[in-house]
């Protein structure tokens, strides 16, 4: 009688740490043999089908730090531990972003929104995610921890550079800034996906976008267009840098380039450029 | 500073099992849909495509729905597991259970303990919730047998049980 998984997981070494410090440790005593666990949703199944391999697996959980939310006048850190449902449900995220709140209920299914963390999925580093081209939107920074003499020290990089060797991504910090609204449009997936942010300065206004799925990793732009310019002019002028599409079974190379900047032209309008 | 445990040693977990104190000494890799069926002889969690995303093998983790498949079993560890087989009280059924049973919301019934797990976690958080948020739950567990119709309507009528309950 058959009664068990289909695979197994091969077997490996467990590393509980309390600290971020300890963690560090560990990862850097494991090397690339180390792997961060934190919600599990994509290492688990990753570990299971062999397409990831460790002979250590460092768990995050209970690392209380790593899931903190902290608001300020001009920030919103969330640590890289709090989960999609957080997201979805803090009062604090959803006072100060309304709309990713909003945005993250219809991100995955309810059971994985209660196990998958921000963490996870920007260290997945995988193009069809939404959170890096939300926060890239939100001109958010990411805060990671290394070893510097037996203890951590903070950096921040930007989200879409490569995560320093050995390091661990302890937190986002996304900006609080007067005026910013911000819009995503996930309808196309996984042909694109697209997010973007509109801040109005002087006379001008400040469009950031990103999009998902329709490059090799997350591509963005940034315009400065005149406060009464059309949401296509804004659009355009943002997809005349970016780089070239991914073209496969899904959808090919043109299409992709071709709507991700119809998407973005449309989210603009949402956020008040004019049609 | 961290717990080191080296491979292929074992880890001594316990947690409330259906509300049975138990222990075990699990392998890091021990997945728990697998400590509940093999070693527990709880076959009501199923296994289905053994990567988190149909939802056969949902149980409830301090009432939070989770995929047993994708969790190791050390995760439990201080915790309330609930399997389908905690759910009926001195031989009566649950009100999510009778309400899938009245509706007849299963017809190969491989994915229905997920589903009566899942819809226990709803209830929970939307005591009385519209028909939007029980797709978007019920979205997270497949049924490739009733297209879902008599699954809604299972979960409507549960809802109204436990209300009802409730009030009395």
């Amino acid at each position: 009688v058959y009664f068990g998984s289909h695979s197994a997981i091969p077997p490996f070494r467990l590393e509980r740490p309390a600290t971020v410090a300890a963690a560090l440790k560990a990862k850097a005593a494991a090397g690339r043999r180390g792997a961060y666990l934190g919600g599990g949703v994509d290492l688990v199944p990753a570990l299971r089908a062999g397409t990831r391999r460790a002979e250590c697996v460092i768990a995050l959980g209970g690392i209380a730090d790593l899931a903190k939310i902290a608001v300020s006048a001009t920030a919103i850190r969330i640590g890289a531990l709090v989960t999609y449902r957080a997201i979805e449900t803090d009062r604090r995220i959803a006072a100060a972003f309304p709309e990713l709140s909003a945005l993250w209920r219809d991100v995955a299914n309810i059971r994985t929104r209660h196990a998958a963390t921000i963490g996870g999925n920007l260290m997945a580093r995988d193009p069809s995610y939404d959170l890096a081209p939300a926060l890239v939107a939100l001109d958010a920074f990411l805060v990671f921890a290394s070893l510097k003499a037996g203890r951590h020290v903070e950096s921040a990089f930007d989200v879409t550079e490569p995560p320093p060797k050995d390091a661990l991504l302890k937190a986002v910090e996304i900006p609080r800034l007067a005026g910013r609204r911000f819009a995503m449009d996930r309808s196309l997936k996984p042909v694109v996906s697209v997010a973007a942010s509109v801040t109005p300065r002087g006379d001008d206004v400040v469009v950031r976008a990103a999009f998902g799925c329709a490059f090799d990793r997350v591509a963005w732009g940034v315009a400065v267009v005149p406060a009464g310019a059309t949401a296509r002019e804004a659009a355009a002028k943002i997809a005349r840098k970016l780089p070239p599409a991914r073209g496969d079974a899904v959808a090919g190379a043109a299409y992709r380039r071709r709507m991700a900047e119809t998407l973005l032209a449309r989210r603009l309008v949402a956020l008040g450029l004019a049609s | 500073m961290a717990k080191r445990e080296a491979a292929p040693a074992t880890i001594a977990i316990a947690f409330s099992l259906n509300g049975e104190a138990r222990r075990f000494a699990v392998t890091p890799q021990r997945i728990l849909a697998d400590l509940i069926r093999k070693d527990c002889a709880l076959t009501g969690t199923k296994i289905g495509c053994d990567q988190a995303v149909c939802g056969a093998c949902t149980v409830l983790v301090d009432e939070t729905p989770v995929a047993a498949c994708a969790t190791f079993a050390w995760q439990a560890d201080g915790k309330r597991v609930t399997t389908i087989e905690g759910l009926a009280r001195g031989g009566r059924l649950d009100p999510v259970q009778a309400a899938f049973k009245a509706r007849s919301a299963f017809q190969c019934g491989y994915c229905t303990p997920g589903m009566i797990l899942l819809t226990k976690a709803l209830l929970d958080a939307h005591p009385d919730p519209d028909r939007a948020t029980i797709r978007a739950w019920l979205s997270a567990n497949i049924c490739r047998c009733t297209g879902y119709a008599m699954i809604v309507e299972a979960v409507e009528d549960a809802a109204r049980r436990l209300r009802e309950a409730a009030a009395e």
